[in-house]
């Protein structure tokens, strides 16, 4: 009966209760009907236990229609339990799922509850169909943002099994076997330790071996120097008391939660009664670089402008959960730009399918803060298009051809979430869809006439960058400018003050690394440089120490 | 009544000869298992649609059958038909179901439509709510289109439902009023598969309580329906 399909009505009842919650409210039509025609119902009556690590590897996914489950540790490892509700709507085990292991939460219905059950075949079907199910089953991040907002949602990720994810057990992620002391230890010696071993915690232990204790960097700074403790005092006096732990086969997700919950930056990982490790906070962020990598493929996979605004909001939400954890500001601009210009390229190619565009050789370039890779949680469009002078083509017919075409790529940028440039800065207007030698007649024409508004312009057309296409063109550009800056000092006096009027950017001098966007950023930094040079030079004063100087 | 015993009333040659041999298969099935746990096995909750609230009068326009097998419901394992009717229903009928009068016309042949409905059924034991409306209406039906008697253990939730929750006992009446109290959502009602699935939720309900109202098996269940409906 299974290959049957069930009554449209049935299906289409079903897809409507599924629609009140996300994802399911982003997914295309078809791609709803395929997920509800494979459901099953059951009912757990309040305190049932619906999965536990005892059912096994778990070959189903839950969707609970209507009810409250709880999901919560079933060992007792744990010193402090983690809890979390979930509601109507909330899909789980997803991790367990993916990973194709048991659960390491037991799930128990709060009130009488009804889930919905989809099997493997059917989830691993849509999840190759929906890029909007995809995206929301492997948001692995999502899980941290998640756990501080609405309660536990596993959303980890299917990528390469050897790949350490949110997923992954806790086991695979631990660097070092776990150094201890007695806790009767004095606070000098765990101080030399750590030195020693350079490491950032040291777990204390009791009469009985077991553990007792933990003590860390910031314990240091709080606890001892700030408090004016003594070295010799035994450590138990400052240690933190019955640390957290988890056991070694619960998911790095739930140590992010537990300690997004508690407000912990160690949790001490056992096996058994055995302690195997520490795992702190900074070892999670490690895997905030993978889960980029994951919501990049996410956009490189998006097949319309929808699942492509769909990524865009996970980038987002990505960037608001690593800004909520401290991730510091120079990274997460570089992040959130790259992803950005995924988003980009993604648009573009899209576009592409519908315009006939590949035999003009353009190249599309970023600008403003986008070509600096300055961008943030929200920003407008700065784009144009250079595109190659061919003997005897008709510049016009060509320039029509792309300004259709980088028409709808703004758009669907607007549609991501990159509004249209109010200052009309963008690729579609015919202004700045220009030929390569028209390009260095406009650039010409600003270095010469430094009045405010070329000043303007230039502050925001010279830092380009090649986002899309031939990228030769933009490198000839670069060319083009810089033999032609360094003999305008008037130019580059004014564009320093200009400079130094407005704040720079955050991460402009930051410590960036990689990638092709270097160029752009040597380029610009070096730019401000000769300008702050010749404005030095001009007041009498040198400055040795030019970027500092400048920030 | 001698129609009751003997199944040939009505001379079965006239069938067409698919329809015959699927009854005939039918008739061979083996009887459900009484001795099962209630909540494993497959029962199939059952819905009808008529042309007026006359069970012994009129006639059947729509079945819906939805199987919950081991407490659990699938989706797929499903059965709705429309019966070819010679002239639309009224209006203020069709008002009811939403079964418009063309989808009446132009419905399936009653005889294939309801061999259907009987090897999608097979010896499981039936579920309802209200159930000698529908199971009234199925053996008129089965008895004029195919001629055999439809004798089936019915299950009937409007039985059931007050001895489980017998604290809402005596203020829930309808099916409407017991799927409101547990919040069960139904999409269309009276179009029989929604309300299949509707009662059919119910049933999930029902059924790992039913150890506590006394039944351990599924035949006992189907015995604490108001009569036993094997022989209605």
């Amino acid at each position: 009966m299974n290959e049957r399909q069930p009554p449209p009505l049935l299906v289409a009842a079903t897809a409507d209760i599924l629609r009140k919650h996300a994802p399911f409210d982003a997914m295309a039509e078809a791609d709803l009907a395929h997920l509800a025609g494979g459901l099953k119902l059951r009912y757990f009556a309040r305190d049932t236990v619906i999965l536990s690590p005892e059912n096994g590897i778990i070959d189903s996914l839950f969707i609970i229609q209507r009810g409250a489950v709880q999901a919560d540790e079933p060992t007792q490892v744990s010193l402090h339990t983690m809890a979390a509700t979930l509601t109507d709507g909330e899909c789980f085990p997803i991790g367990a799922l993916v990973a194709a292991r048991a659960t390491t939460l037991r799930y128990t219905a709060l009130k009488d509850t009804f889930c919905y059950v989809l099997d493997e075949v059917r989830f691993k079907e849509v999840m190759s169909s929906s890029p909007e199910f995809h995206a929301f089953c492997t948001r692995r991040l999502a899980a941290l943002l998640a756990a501080s907002t609405r309660g536990t949602r596993e959303a980890y990720s299917s990528r390469a099994a050897d790949e350490l994810t949110m997923a992954s057990p806790l086991r695979n992620a631990l660097r070092h076997a776990p150094v201890t002391l007695p806790e009767s230890a004095s606070v000098r010696q765990v101080l030399e330790l750590m030195k020693s071993r350079r490491i950032g915690s040291i777990v204390l232990t009791g009469g009985d071996g077991a553990p007792s204790g933990i003590f860390t960097q910031t314990d240091v700074l709080n606890r001892v120097a700030l408090a004016a403790q003594p070295l010799d005092r035994p450590v138990s006096e400052v240690m933190t008391r019955d640390p957290a732990t988890l056991a070694a086969g619960s998911a790095l997700s739930e140590a992010a939660q537990l300690m997004a919950r508690k407000g912990f930056r160690h949790v001490l990982v056992i096996e058994g009664d055995r302690l195997m490790g520490v795992i702190s906070e900074r070892d999670l962020f490690g895997l905030q670089r993978l889960s980029m990598q994951g919501l990049r493929k996410d956009i490189g996979r998006a097949e319309t402008v929808d699942a492509l605004a769909f990524a865009a909001r996970e980038v987002r939400e990505l960037g608001t959960a690593m800004l909520a954890q401290g991730v510091a500001a120079e990274q997460l601009t570089q992040f959130i730009s790259a992803l950005n210009d995924a988003v980009t390229e993604r648009a573009i190619e899209l576009a592409r399918r519908e315009h006939d565009v590949a035999g003009i050789g353009f190249c599309w370039m970023g600008l403003g803060s986008e070509g600096r890779n300055e961008q943030t949680l929200a920003t407008d469009q700065d784009n144009a298009i250079i595109f190659p002078d061919a003997e005897g083509d008709d510049r016009d017919a060509t320039r029509k051809k792309l300004l259709a075409f980088a028409d709808q790529v703004n758009r669907a940028l607007d549609a991501c979430g990159f509004p249209l440039c109010k200052g009309d800065i963008m690729a579609r207007n015919p202004a700045w869809c220009l030929s390569l030698a028209e390009w260095f007649h406009r650039f010409d024409d600003w270095i010469r006439n430094s009045d405010p508004e070329a000043l303007l312009n230039a502050s925001i057309f010279f830092d380009f960058r090649a986002l899309h296409g031939d990228a030769s063109l933009v490198d000839r550009l670069r060319e083009f400018l810089l033999a032609h800056v360094k003999d305008r000092p008037v130019f580059l006096r004014q564009m320093a003050a200009n400079a130094l009027q407005t704040r720079p950017p955050l991460g402009l001098f930051g410590d960036i690394v990689g990638g092709e966007a270097i160029d752009a950023f040597q380029f610009v930094q070096m730019l401000r440089l000769r300008a702050q040079d010749s404005l030095d030079r001009g007041s009498g004063r040198r400055s040795r120490t030019g970027s500092t100087r400048i920030r | 009544m001698i129609s009751s015993i003997w199944p040939f009333r009505r001379a079965r040659a006239s069938l067409p000869e698919a329809v015959a041999r699927s009854v005939e298969r039918w008739r061979g099935l083996a009887e459900y298992e009484r001795g099962r746990p209630p909540a494993k096995g497959r029962w199939v909750v059952v819905a009808v649609e008529s042309g007026g609230l006359e069970a012994v009068s009129d006639t059947l326009i729509a079945v819906g059958a939805l199987a919950v097998v081991d407490g659990q419901i699938d989706l797929a394992d499903s059965f709705e038909v429309i019966l070819r009717q010679e002239a639309p229903s009224t209006v203020a009928n069709i008002e009811i179901h939403g079964i418009g009068g063309t989808e009446q016309t132009q419905g399936e042949d009653p005889r294939e439509a309801l061999a259907a409905f009987l090897a999608f059924v097979g010896k499981d034991p039936l579920v309802a709510f209200h159930a000698p409306f529908d199971s009234t209406m199925l053996r008129r039906a089965v008895d004029r289109h195919l001629g055999i008697a439809f004798k089936r253990p019915w299950l009937d939730l409007a039985d059931i439902a007050p001895l489980v929750w017998p604290r809402y006992a005596s203020r829930l009446s309808g099916l409407d009023d017991w799927l409101e109290t547990f919040s069960i959502p139904v999409a269309f009602r009276h179009r029989a598969i929604a309300d299949c699935l509707a009662t059919a939720q119910l049933l999930l309900m029902v059924l790992p309580a039913a150890a506590g109202i006394g039944a351990s098996t599924a035949g006992q269940l189907v015995s604490l329906s108001g009569a036993d409906r094997w022989l209605s």
